[in-house]
């Protein structure tokens, strides 16, 4: 195959063709990045390349065991106390406040899991926020993680509305 | 978001990229050159639109030819990258040259002489108007990306919204019931479409430049300027 025949194959396709300026233009500003807010920076963590991995590993780190014991069982199954996710929501405003992004990032999961899952074992909110502050947030979070966390946290969402 | 967040997150560079492709052999050097094609070609295309140099053949060929020509050369990238350019400038930058060497070899052929005689005018400035292709042709593949991405992860119910809403511009509840979810539910599905619209668009975007920063990327482009 000569040098032209091979470029020529290698051409774009031409699905979305019919895409105009005008929509380019609307669909272009969709790509501005909204005003942050903390949880955007976790979300980002979990849409990058290999991030559901990297969650994998963080509910295995000490912040979760030393207050729920074993992770998966006791968020996603709801085989934990009220008052073992209430130290865990304060256990991650502590490490919050830690210079290491890292830890920050683990601060943030630890923080709106332990919210998500009052909301959906317990039906109990354990935090001072506005429900409409929360669903938000549950709802970006719940469309980042992998399942079955992302469907704790969903149940969660739906559980808000008759929570206490 | 700050260009260091974005660092943060994403860490793969314009830089990184093309090494990246150019370590896998000649098969990187195939991705590339066709990733580089897909976002490139019509804006090329415009720009030669709206030249003077027309005659010298269908836009198509001329821009194929060019890649042939130019992509090819070990140290294209390499160049482009010492040179501070934003890559689809450092591309219409060497496009003219390619121009100038098609005019001399046309001259040497003497067939040009009919035609050259009659050279069409420049229409506005073609610069500008590669740079508005370049928007579509940028969104363009990041909605291929995206499209594929949503396919790979069983999200095509997602995606269809996604497109029915921002790409047609029709309204969730006219639509909703089509895909058997009420108008906040279709919202919710079409959000997760948009954020791998999103990741692909701004990831497009952060190659432009070495240090390229997607939300002045995209501000610049909206405003017309892309300079």
């Amino acid at each position: 195959m000569s040098q032209a025949d091979s470029f020529q194959q290698s051409f774009p396709d031409d699905s979305f063709a019919d895409l105009n300026e005008r929509s380019a233009l609307r669909l272009l500003r969709l790509g501005l990045s909204q005003p942050n807010r903390p949880i955007d920076a976790l979300i980002e963590r979990l849409l990058a390349p290999g991030g559901h991995d990297w969650f994998r590993k963080v509910i295995l780190s000490p912040t979760f065991k030393t207050c729920v014991g074993d992770p998966v069982a006791a968020l996603v199954s709801g085989r934990v106390m009220l008052v073992q996710l209430t130290a865990l929501k304060e256990a991650a405003k502590s490490l919050g406040a830690d210079r290491d992004r890292e830890n920050r990032l683990i601060a943030r999961a630890a923080y709106d899991l332990s919210i998500a899952a009052a909301l959906a074992h317990h039906g109990r909110i354990i935090t001072g926020q506005k429900r409409s502050e929360i669903l938000p947030v549950l709802t970006d979070l719940s469309e980042a993680l992998p399942e079955p966390w992302a469907g704790m946290v969903l149940r969660a969402t739906e559980a808000l509305d008759r929570a206490e | 978001m700050s260009n260091a967040r974005q660092a943060d997150v994403f860490p793969v560079t314009m830089t990184d990229w093309i090494h990246e492709r150019m370590s896998l052999g000649p098969e990187g050097r195939r991705q590339l050159n066709q990733e580089i094609m897909a976002r490139y070609a019509w804006p090329l295309q415009v720009y030669f639109m709206g030249t003077r140099d027309r005659w010298l053949g269908e836009p198509t060929d001329i821009v194929q030819g060019f890649f042939a020509s130019r992509l090819a050369k070990g140290d294209f990238f390499a160049n482009w990258s010492v040179s501070g350019l934003r890559l689809r400038h450092w591309l219409i930058n060497a496009f003219c040259f390619y121009l100038k060497e098609l005019h001399r070899a046309r001259r040497k052929e003497a067939r040009e002489v009919a035609q050259g005689d009659e050279p069409v005018s420049a229409e506005g400035n073609p610069s500008k108007a590669a740079d508005r292709a370049f928007a579509v042709s940028i969104v363009r593949e990041a909605l291929r990306q995206a499209q594929a991405q949503c396919e790979k992860e069983k999200l095509g119910a997602h995606w269809d919204i996604f497109l029915r809403h921002f790409y047609k511009g029709e309204a969730y509840a006219d639509f909703a019931a089509d895909f058997g979810v009420d108008a906040p539910r279709a919202a919710v599905m079409a959000r997760t479409a948009r954020t791998k619209f999103n990741a692909a668009l701004r990831d497009l975007l952060s190659r432009e430049a070495p240090d390229a920063d997607p939300d002045a990327e995209i501000l610049s482009l909206l405003e017309g300027g892309g300079s």
